[in-house]
């Protein structure tokens, strides 16, 4: 498993699209990992690219409680080098509202616990990788 | 000094107890240093002590002596018990809000940073080792009220001081340390 953080719109997406350019990659949009996941996972040769991971965690905080570490560890196991692509959060002051800081508590603690699992981690800005794992 | 920056939720905390363990446990000691951790953050509502308790569990077990100080941390310069340990205070934006907004009377910005300053400096003198958690509330887009714009900028400022005086300031990014600063400094 990879992981990819920055900020928005640092190109991330493309860069990894760059560092896998020679593989076969199928990329995977925040929430829509839970059908893609449930439905269509089989069907898939290649790599999955996990885009907008926050965007995951942010939709399944606003459903009722799930079972997010267990749904990140069964991805994990069927999809070994899968690629996750994160924004960074949590470099502000504390939101005003609960359920942002809650987000960022919750996409936080996901993110170090993909970080440790990480074979690769790096962070993108303006396109640009810098190895830190 | 050893100074730890990250975001909320970085992994910043357990960087910097696991940090604050291996140096209470130096080579040629038949025991490791005592260690103490400082508490700057008031808790308010049930938010604030399931923040509280969260940290409270996971130094369990670590050794670690709580003492709760959420201004005036060069006060414990003065305390015996500190001398020659090991002290992780947590964290400066906790103490910078409460100098500024938990004080009746506070001090003006530049004051708050000078005192903040001399206290960690005093606290360097007496420990064998101390380690400072910052946070980094910089990095998003939003403008805030004028209160809290000065807030920042005054955590922004005693960062950059305090860098100056750490021997090492390692930023943590989700559980990952990333060293900014390693070298010999005056105030090692």
């Amino acid at each position: 498993m990879e992981l990819y953080v920055g900020g928005r719109a640092q190109g991330k997406l493309a860069y990894v699209k760059k560092i896998h350019e020679d593989e076969n990659v199928t990329v995977v949009d925040g929430t829509e990992m839970v059908s893609f996941f449930k439905n269509q996972k089989e069907m898939i040769p290649g790599r999955i690219i996990w885009n907008h991971f926050q965007q995951y965690v942010w939709d399944s905080l606003q459903q009722k409680p799930q079972q997010r570490e267990e749904f990140l560890m069964q991805v994990l196991e069927y999809f070994p080098d899968v690629v996750v692509i994160s924004d960074e959060v949590g470099s502000g002051i504390v939101p005003k509202k609960p359920e942002e800081r809650e987000y960022r508590d919750e996409t936080g603690r996901l993110l170090c616990m993909l970080a440790q699992r990480a074979e690769r981690m790096e962070r993108v800005i303006c396109q640009i990788g810098q190895r830190i794992k | 000094m050893y100074l730890v920056i990250g975001g909320s939720a970085s992994g910043k905390s357990a960087y910097a107890e696991d940090l604050t363990c291996s140096l209470a446990e130096q080579k040629g000691l038949t025991e490791p240093l005592r260690k103490y951790y400082v508490a700057t953050m008031e808790s308010f509502g049930e938010e604030g002590a399931a923040r509280v308790k969260k940290h409270r569990s996971m130094r369990r077990g670590k050794g670690f002596i709580t003492i709760e100080q959420p201004r005036n941390v060069g006060e414990l310069a003065r305390q015996k018990r500190l001398q020659g340990s090991v002290v992780l205070v947590e964290c400066m934006s906790n103490l910078v809000a409460n100098e500024m907004f938990a004080s009746e009377n506070p001090l003006p910005p530049e004051q708050i940073l000078e005192c903040i300053c001399s206290d960690i400096r005093s606290l360097t003198e007496i420990t064998e080792h101390l380690i400072v958690v910052t946070n980094d509330v910089f990095g998003d887009g939003y403008v805030y009220d004028e209160s809290t714009m000065k807030y920042v900028t005054l955590l922004g400022q005693l960062n950059r001081l305090l860098t100056e005086m750490a021997r090492e300031v390692v930023e943590v990014v989700y559980s990952i340390p990333c060293v900014i600063k390693r070298g010999k400094n005056k105030c090692q």
